[in-house]
């Protein structure tokens, strides 16, 4: 009763270069069938979703999620937002690094569902304070009135313009006291060497 | 002129800072000008009381599937299912452990309160020992 001969189509499949081709022929199918569904699955995730990529120093606004800033997120009164921020390092295309710059004690890497491209004045989506960041470097005397950071610039207060801005005030209060010294009137030297002016944002 | 029209109807005064077809509205009640609509988008596009307030998540980044297989019992997940009444040998939950590429599943009984090396032992008493070709990855 046990002892029924196999049927001739198995036996064929004994002979083991044939066994292989079928083995390799039904995995290629089932990895098409596999990619075909995941091709599917990415249509329907990807109906209202967006493919956005930034470049380092491209300035962004950032999403405060309450997960990730519970002390700025108390109540519903605060701001959801924060920015400008400008782009530090593109890690992928989900990850982007930003110049957060020590403020609120995060870890300053975010998504990109949380990030907004900010039009920082100009249409370019360069850095328009560039020219101003080699400017406060050079000393004050033959300084340009339209790169001027002294000059309260026209649009929003952001951070990174404020501190240049106390950079630059500082840089000229040290000037002048220098110009005392050597006149010889000496009297504020104690005071060098450390900030002198503390802005305060409003 | 037409900037400050615009930032009036939008923040200015008793104005709430609407969005771009509110602003709109009020404007076109006294006002017309070509690409006033452009104008408008632009300057609610800037205004920084807005996006502080309205500051959302943004639809960005899509949907990245996992690296498809090339082989049986390559690439597993796992998972448990627990909350069941206690079996008669005191087991309550499952331990599930499926191929990625033919879909095979095994479920293997087990204690809600295993740990890791338990949970190890389990799985190569009842995976490895059956499929022991080498796993690149657990997902």
């Amino acid at each position: 009763m046990d002892l029924i001969p196999l049927p001739d189509d198995e036996r064929v499949s004994l002979d083991g270069n044939r066994k292989a081709e079928v083995v390799k022929t039904l995995h290629e199918s089932v990895r098409q069938q596999i990619e075909k569904r995941n091709h599917v699955y990415a249509t329907k995730a990807n109906k209202r979703r967006k493919h956005v990529v930034f470049q380092p120093s491209d300035w962004v606004w950032v999403h405060m999620r309450t997960k990730r800033f519970p002390a700025h997120r108390k109540s519903k009164l605060q701001p959801r937002g924060d920015g400008p921020f400008q782009i530090l390092e593109r890690i992928n295309d989900n990850a982007y690094k930003i110049d957060l710059s020590g403020e609120y004690g995060v870890i300053a890497t975010f998504n990109v569902s949380d990030l907004t491209l900010f039009d920082v004045g100009d249409d370019s989506r360069s850095n328009p304070f560039e020219e101003r960041g080699e400017d406060a470097d050079q000393p004050n005397t033959k300084r340009n009135h339209a790169n001027d950071p002294l000059k309260v610039p026209v649009g929003p207060i952001t951070r990174a313009r404020a501190k240049k801005l106390k950079e630059a005030l500082n840089e000229l209060v040290q000037n002048i006291w220098s110009k005392m010294d050597l006149e010889g009137l000496g009297t504020f030297k104690e005071h060098e060497g450390q900030p002198l002016i503390h802005l305060v944002q409003v | 002129m037409s900037e400050l029209l615009v930032r009036e109807a939008h923040g200015g005064g008793l104005m709430g800072h609407f969005g771009v077809v509110k602003t709109l509205d009020v404007l076109h009640e006294h006002f017309y000008w070509p690409k006033m609509k452009k104008d408008v988008q632009h300057i609610f596009d800037k205004c920084i009381t807005c996006k502080k307030a309205k500051s959302r998540t943004q639809p960005h980044s899509l949907y990245t599937p996992l690296p498809v297989p090339k082989e049986p019992w390559v690439d597993i997940s796992m998972d448990f299912v627990l909350g069941l009444p206690r079996s008669k040998w005191g087991r309550d939950s499952i331990f599930v452990v499926v191929d990625r590429f033919s879909k095979i599943a095994h479920f293997i009984p087990c204690h809600k309160t295993n740990d890791a090396t338990n949970i190890a032992d389990l799985f190569f008493r009842e995976i490895v020992r059956l499929h022991s070709n080498g796993f690149d990855s657990f997902a």
